[in-house]
């Protein structure tokens, strides 16, 4: 009888924590912790950046549904919106050495300077590790993690699937709102959606 | 010697069809078509070996092909009439796709009072992926005349009528149910004669982004009754109304309907505790 409060509180607490599924983490549950290395050398933890929103996008350059956003300067603009906000936008390549869309570190510090990207930093994501943390199935996709480090929204960057830039202007942009809403507090609507794009090549 | 074959044969394949991975053409049933009566034509796309293109439910990357019709005016157009695709996994991301060739039927209605002849117009749009993928896009054109009687295209006129026979269709031979607890679909197959009942290799494609392609389905028949157990995918809505897709044989094998798919499209009920 003398148990029940304190086991009471201890199912509180878990509750409040939310639920970790071994590791993996799905929309509701808290991120499980990684480390990885981004492309200037520096190691990256989720668990840095509680107390902030994070964004991972996932991308694979060679990717028309990659180019789609970022030769239309959309992919940017969403990344400088973010950090405008306040969250930490971290892009990440799970391209297996030898796939498409892997590049050595050099390559992406390159690339990230001749496309102006606008993410905190570029997670070399080799092994494919983070990538089966949140089930990353395409290029582009985007993860939204909230202070406390439940995902709060996993999948599309947007709501046309398309390769069209024209589709962009009239196209919902599922990270910004995911991340509005949960700044104000507010449930994520559209809380997971189909990732559109190309496969991860792992 | 064999590289050398091999390049050679890719060399033809390159003068047939350029450098593209991929090309589409329309194709017709009939050269002459009569004023309102209904007929078919395709969208065709040819690929390259190793290349493909997706169903209307691209799976878990990939785009489905659009056409967007110009057409005379009181002419209408069906929406694409999708053929059985294969099941594509490739490093554990499933597609559900065609390779090689695709014909994409859709039914075209001239309206009573038409004359011709007309060039019918259309704006094809499709990804084509092996590893990487690239979008791709054409303006088709398909001239037709008008007269009192049709003339069947011999070139594309046995072609569209099989691949039309070979379309997925529901069947009276089978009735379905589909149940969900929590994350997991249950769809009950009862055919309606014992002799109807389905191998454990029969597999499900979900026609939209409800069901997880990747995971595996478990198949139990118990006597005819064959049940599949179908995980929801974690970006499907929190409400699912209905069960839509394709029971499908394996590849080269047909259903005992003597079909390689039929179509389901059912209600999803909550199990009764």
């Amino acid at each position: 009888m003398k148990t029940l409060p304190f086991l009471f509180i201890g199912l509180t607490a878990l509750a409040a924590a939310g639920i970790r599924s071994g590791d993996k983490a799905n929309v509701g549950e808290v991120t499980p912790n990684w480390t990885a290395a981004d492309s200037v050398g520096k190691t990256r933890s989720v668990e840095d950046y509680r107390g902030k929103f994070v964004v991972l996008e996932w991308t694979n350059k060679d990717c028309p549904f990659v180019k789609k956003h970022y030769g239309s300067g959309n992919m940017q603009a969403t990344q400088e919106k973010a950090k405008e906000m306040g969250a930490v936008w971290l892009t990440v390549i799970s391209s297996a050495p030898g796939n498409q869309g892997y590049m050595a570190p050099d390559q992406i510090n390159a690339y990230r300077k001749s496309m102006k990207v606008n993410s905190a930093a570029t997670l070399l994501d080799s092994d494919g590790k983070i990538g089966h943390i949140y089930e990353a199935k395409t290029t582009p996709q985007i993860v939204v993690i909230n202070p406390k480090g439940v995902v709060v929204y996993n999948g599309a960057i947007d709501n046309k699937p398309s390769t069209d830039v024209a589709d962009i202007p009239t196209s919902t942009n599922y990270a910004l709102a995911a991340l509005k809403e949960g700044m104000a507090g507010k449930a994520v609507t559209v809380a997971t959606s189909r990732p559109y794009g190309c496969s991860v090549k792992y | 010697m064999k590289v050398l074959v091999t390049f050679t044969a890719l060399l033809a394949l390159a003068a047939a069809m350029g450098d593209e991975p991929s090309q589409a053409s329309l194709v017709s049933s009939y050269r002459t078509i009569r004023p309102g009566q209904a007929f078919d034509v395709a969208l065709r796309v040819q690929m390259k070996p190793g290349w493909h293109i997706y169903w209307k439910n691209p799976g878990e990357s990939g785009l489905s092909p659009t056409i967007a019709w110009n057409l005379p005016k009181g002419w209408t157009a069906s929406p694409i009439q999708w053929p059985t695709p294969e099941r594509l996994d490739v490093a554990t991301v499933v597609t559900y796709s065609y390779e090689k060739e695709a014909l994409l039927l859709m039914r075209l209605t001239p309206p009573k009072g038409t004359t011709g002849p007309v060039m019918l117009r259309a704006k094809a749009k499709w990804l084509v992926c092996r590893e990487g993928c690239l979008p791709a896009e054409a303006s088709l054109a398909l001239p037709l005349k008008i007269a009192a009687s049709a003339v069947p295209d011999p070139t594309w006129n046995s072609a569209l009528r099989v691949a039309q026979a070979k379309l997925p269709k529901p069947s009276a031979d089978y009735t379905f149910r589909a149940w969900r607890s929590d994350k997991v679909i249950d769809l009950e197959i009862q055919p309606r004669r014992p002799e109807l009942g389905l191998a454990q290799t029969v597999a499900f494609f979900p026609a939209d982004e409800i069901i997880e392609p990747s995971a595996k389905q478990s198949v139990n028949t118990t006597g005819a009754k064959t049940d599949l157990k179908l995980q929801l995918s974690q970006y499907a809505p929190t409400s699912v109304g209905r069960l839509r897709g394709l029971l499908v044989a394996p590849k080269g094998a047909t259903l005992p309907t003597g079909t390689d798919a039929i179509t389901i499209d059912i209600p999803i009920e909550t199990r009764k505790l």
